[in-house]
């Protein structure tokens, strides 16, 4: 089975990204919207976890991270965002040897386009086809400002990333 | 290097199936779709049961943050509103302890205190508007004739004849009880008096002057017997003038009169 492959540190460093999602989704998230613009922290780590790990690691953290926000929506929707996430973890996960790593652009780019693609399949899908308009207006007015504020907080932790990752090489 | 390639379109058929992490995406995929298709009533006790081990804990911690945030925030009020207070306390003293001197400077007499014993009615006079009431102190108790008697509410009248241990209270109602009074409002001056029945009159106040229903009426302390500053009552309603020269002014008493329990006398006036 491809989950026991996934070793046991690999599982417990997956189980904290999770908790940190439970713990800003419950504490911290409304504290950072500006402009009723909110940062998805969520999925950039969903990014994150895709890029580092690959595919198979992605698609299993999309579909927990889906899951946990599915929770704070409407019953109903519940398994759309475990469906969307997961997807989207196993595309941004096959990126992993693809993609030129080293340039932050194309990271950025990443989790501005993964952003987009979810709230453009998660609107469409929760609104349907007779609300269309009005899931269009929601990734219109909010999704493209959210996906340029969560890949500059990205950007900015990649930054940080690369220079930690340079000092411990020099040292 | 082309910028991306995904595996699966560049890779056989059969590697698609082998594919580890394509088999992953197809369970976790089947397992998203098996939650959207569950029912909804299904899907509302799940989300409650996980919900109550996932978020609620932590749900429960930001509210109680956000409960020490508000009894903080209260907190900074109401110390601001102490401080202010304070700060207008003692600005207040400050102009208190100005007025005394400058009542001082120009030989005013300070305000009076008064020596207030506790009585209690014992009886009232039979009859529709009883003008007098025995209390249960009298000379042993150091009463003397034409003490003042009020009560929280304000003037009740004096006290008229003294035993050795009860004493008559002539009520403000009684004819011969007079109490030289003012309105608070124009400090037009006058003498209370009752012509019969549950009102009082304020009578000897010239046409011209101003005296207008709502109106405080205090005692002046103008005469021997009763202190400035006794509440009497308000003013009912002015009539017009009967005869050009007074006006016909009636006061609603501020005492009930017809539940009196407790009351006090002034038994003398203190200087500070």
């Amino acid at each position: 089975m491809p989950i026991r492959n996934l070793n046991l540190s690999k599982a417990a460093s997956m189980f904290l990204l999770l908790l940190i999602v439970i713990i800003y989704q419950s504490l911290f998230s409304g504290l950072l919207i500006i402009q009723k613009i909110s940062l998805d922290l969520p999925l950039l780590l969903l990014v994150y976890v895709g890029l580092t790990r690959g595919p198979a690691s992605g698609a299993i953290f999309g579909f927990f991270v889906g899951f946990l926000l599915d929770l704070l929506n409407p019953p109903s929707f519940l398994g759309l965002g475990a469906f969307v996430k997961t997807c989207l973890g196993y595309l941004v996960g096959s990126f992993k040897d693809n993609l030129y790593l080293e340039s932050i652009l194309s990271k950025g780019a990443v989790v501005f386009f993964s952003l987009l693609l979810n709230d453009l399949i998660y609107y469409v899908f929760s609104s349907g086809i007779k609300n269309l308009s009005y899931a269009l207006s929601i990734f219109l007015n909010y999704s493209l400002l959210s996906g340029l504020y969560t890949t500059l907080v990205g950007l900015i932790f990649l930054w940080f990333l690369q220079i930690r990752k340079a000092k411990e090489i020099t040292t | 290097m082309p910028f991306f390639s995904f595996n699966i379109f560049t890779r056989g058929r059969g590697y698609f199936l082998k594919d580890k992490s394509t088999t992953t995406l197809f369970l976790f995929l089947s397992l998203s779709l098996f939650l959207f298709l569950l029912p909804v009533k299904v899907k509302k006790s799940l989300s409650e049961v996980i919900f109550s081990f996932t978020y609620a804990p932590f749900y429960s911690i930001a509210n109680r943050i956000g409960e020490l945030y508000g009894v903080h925030q209260a907190n900074r009020i109401l110390n601001e509103k102490v401080t202010r207070l304070t700060l207008e306390n003692i600005q207040l003293q400050e102009e208190s302890k100005e007025n005394q001197r400058l009542r001082h400077m120009l030989e005013f007499e300070s305000g009076s205190t008064y020596q207030l014993i506790p009585a209690e009615v014992v009886s009232s006079e039979p009859g529709r508007f009883p003008s007098t009431i025995w209390i249960n102190l009298g000379e042993k108790d150091g009463i003397k004739k034409g003490m003042p008697v009020i009560n929280m509410d304000g003037l009740i009248g004096r006290v008229s004849e003294v035993l050795m241990k009860k004493s008559v209270v002539q009520l403000l109602y009684h004819p011969n009880c007079r109490v030289p009074a003012l309105d608070s409002r124009s400090r037009v001056q006058g003498i209370v008096r009752s012509k019969g029945g549950i009102s009082l009159n304020l009578d000897n106040v010239p046409a011209e002057e101003d005296v207008k229903p709502g109106d405080e009426i205090y005692s002046s302390g103008s005469g021997e017997i009763f202190p400035e500053g006794l509440k009497i009552g308000q003013v009912n309603r002015v009539s017009p003038e009967r005869d050009s020269v007074f006006k016909v002014i009636t006061i609603k008493p501020a005492v009930n009169f017809a539940r009196l329990e407790e009351l006090f006398i002034i038994k003398t006036l203190t200087q500070k």
